[in-house]
């Protein structure tokens, strides 16, 4: 489970989280979604331990990230838009990597790989070079990385941006698959509301660094009125937009 | 130490190794960047190599043409006596011969009008003679020196004449005195030679070479994401530094393989030559322990300007100024014309450059090779602190906006 609580960030002079409070269950996927600039990144950064929050607490899988934020990074995968791979290695030696770097034993790091390269179509690509695969397969070697240690909790940065339209479709196949997401707390940063209506069970907008709804997709069609969720989550960001960034 | 501290020890390198390997592999792949960092390094041997040849020895360096003396005054009888002793001075005639010494020529004569129509009237004529040179160059005083000689030698070929009229005579016996003056030129003081240039000089520079690469390959991963997925790894900061370091490390001496085997080989050859068997093995321990310490400063370097800098234009500024000192180190300290002053020790990269000199020119002592080395370990700790503070997750994400 990853718990916040009146999380704030400033850089500069600008207030980029303000008193953003959410819980994102565990075994479920919980939509962050906002617009460009909104601080879903932000936030997604301060939960992998990229940056320190100024005011309010995180909690990951019971672990306060300002008291042990090494602790943290042993129970989180991340996948970021940018996949961050060493174009010039083979995906069994980068995945291999991250296992033994996260404390499996050689075997276990095997066995592992196997599993989740399995799991995620990717096991002829296991001894090519990263930098000779399509946008999509690399990103799916990213989502393989974030996984290969069995992490409790995998926190999803815009993983389709960029992707095609079936790309971003087989991954988002994948992310449905129980093997994959099952029993993980998974955080699912997007601005693709279709994308977000598909695999999330819970919503978390933001909108100029503040949390303007929390609830499911389907209550917040339910109570905004609007036929779409689409439309329901446009009107709510819209008015919530309208009040400016704190500074 | 405690059970804890070795169990930390033996985490903190089982993490630092398996960064290490990655990023060395991932150096080595790199056939680009492999064939451009492991050329570069071999033109400029080949450079510094032609430019130290013809540096020359001081054994056998002299003036390459005549020194040129401004003659104010009788400038026929200085050519007929002084001109007739050697083709080493070339009189040229001048109204002037202290603005002309300082102007046109290296160095001045001041003889009264008609020399030797005077002493052949009179020979005990005292005759007034000045001679004027530029004290802080070193061919000027080269040629008055010689010039003075060829005045002792004319005196002396005078005197000879005397004797021998003596002997005509029947006024001395006729075991007369022989005297012979050599003229033996030196324009320099020093203890130049190719070898103790030419190595420290490159090492050098191929050690600036390292700062480049690396700055250049730590951007390069940031810009694409592989310094942040790093970052997210549950490895202290120290070890990814530390990492880091090694695997460029490792890259670096490969692609410096060439220069450095040709550096070693060639120091090792011309001790062998030159000296005794336990010079040979002191010289090329001091050259692996120089290489290893200089390298070791310069990768560090690299990542910190890769890690610190934000955009490409600052890596460029920063490695430029890294190669330009590297580039002064190796001109003053390694190829200059004199040997540094022992003092120089104490400078962390140009004090061991220094003292390796010193010792490949047979002048060293193993305290300055010591104290080089700890000085420049000393500055490499220093920034490997600093490499820490810089791999800050926060920063790094601020840096990339």
């Amino acid at each position: 489970m990853i718990h916040v609580a009146g999380l704030a960030k400033v850089i500069g002079d600008t207030r980029i989280l303000d008193d953003v409070t959410f819980t994102a269950p565990s075994g479920s996927i919980t939509g962050l979604l906002g617009p460009n600039g909104a601080g879903k990144t932000t936030t997604m950064r301060v939960l992998a331990t990229l940056l320190r929050p100024d005011e309010g607490s995180v909690t990951i899988a019971g672990i306060d990230l300002a008291v042990d934020p090494m602790a943290a990074r042993r129970v989180i995968g991340l996948v970021t838009e940018e996949p961050g791979l060493h174009d010039r290695l083979t995906v069994r030696e980068q995945l291999v990597f991250a296992a033994r770097a996260h404390g499996l034993d050689a075997e276990a790091a095997r066995r592992r790989l196997d599993v989740v390269a399995e799991h995620l179509t990717l096991t002829q690509h296991l001894d090519t070079r990263a930098g000779t695969l399509s946008k999509g397969n690399r990103q799916k070697v990213s989502l393989c990385r974030a996984l290969i240690h069995d992490p409790p909790v995998l926190l999803l940065d815009e993983p389709t941006s960029g992707l095609d339209v079936v790309a971003a479709d087989g991954l988002e196949a994948l992310l449905e698959l129980d093997e994959v997401t099952g029993a993980k707390t998974v955080l699912l940063s997007t601005h693709r509301l279709d994308e977000a209506e598909r695999l999330a069970s819970r919503v978390v907008g933001i909108a100029a660094g503040r949390v303007v709804v929390d609830t499911t997709p389907a209550e917040l069609v339910r109570s905004s009125g609007a036929p779409t969720f689409r439309e329901a989550f446009v009107r709510i960001l819209g008015e919530a937009s309208l009040g400016g960034r704190p500074t | 130490m405690t059970d804890h501290a070795r169990r930390g020890v033996g985490v903190w390198w089982r993490e630092t190794r398996a960064i290490a390997s990655l990023e060395a592999l991932d150096g080595l792949r790199d056939r680009r960047q492999l064939l451009v960092r492991g050329i570069t390094p071999v033109i400029v041997f080949l450079c510094v190599l032609g430019v130290t040849l013809g540096l020359r020895g001081t054994e056998s360096r002299t003036h390459p043409n005549p020194y040129t003396v401004a003659v104010e005054g009788d400038i026929e009888g200085a050519r007929a006596t002084l001109g007739a002793l050697g083709d080493r001075l070339q009189f040229v005639p001048v109204d002037d011969a202290r603005m002309a010494t300082v102007d046109i020529a290296e160095l001045g004569l001041r003889i009264p009008d008609g020399l030797d129509r005077t002493l052949r009237d009179d020979p005990s004529a005292a005759v007034p003679i000045e001679i004027l040179q530029i004290a802080v160059d070193p061919p000027s005083r080269a040629g008055s020196l010689l010039l003075q000689s060829a005045f002792v030698n004319l005196e002396s070929t005078q005197v000879r004449q005397q004797l021998e009229d003596a002997q005509d005579r029947n006024e001395v016996g006729s075991d007369s005195i022989t005297l012979t003056v050599v003229n033996v030129e030196r324009t320099e003081v020093g203890t130049r030679s190719l070898v103790s240039q030419a190595v420290p000089g490159l090492l050098c520079l191929q050690a600036a070479l390292l700062v480049t690469g690396t700055a250049n390959r730590i951007v390069s991963r940031r810009s694409r994401g592989l310094l942040m997925a790093q970052l997210l790894l549950p490895v202290s900061r120290r070890s990814l530094a530390a990492a880091k370091g090694l695997g460029e490390l490792a890259v670096g001496a490969i692609t410096a393989a060439p220069v450095i085997l040709a550096v070693v080989a060639f120091g090792a050859l011309t001790s062998a030559f030159t000296g005794s068997a336990g010079g040979l093995v002191g010289n090329v321990a001091t050259i692996l322990l120089t290489m290893g310490v200089l390298f070791t400063f310069t990768t560090t370097l690299g990542i910190v300007i890769g890690t610190v800098s934000r955009t490409h234009e600052q890596i460029s500024l920063a490695t430029g100024a890294a190669v330009i000192v590297a580039a002064l180190i190796a001109v003053t300290v390694a190829i200059g014309e004199r040997p540094p002053p022992r003092a120089v020790a104490v400078i962390p990269v140009a004090g061991s450059v220094g003292a390796l000199r010193d010792v490949l020119d047979g002048r060293g002592s193993l305290l300055a090779v010591a104290v080089a080395t700890a000085t420049t370990l000393l500055a490499t700790a220093v920034l490997i602190h600093l490499t820490g503070r810089t791999l800050d997750a926060e920063r790094m994400v601020m840096r990339n906006g």
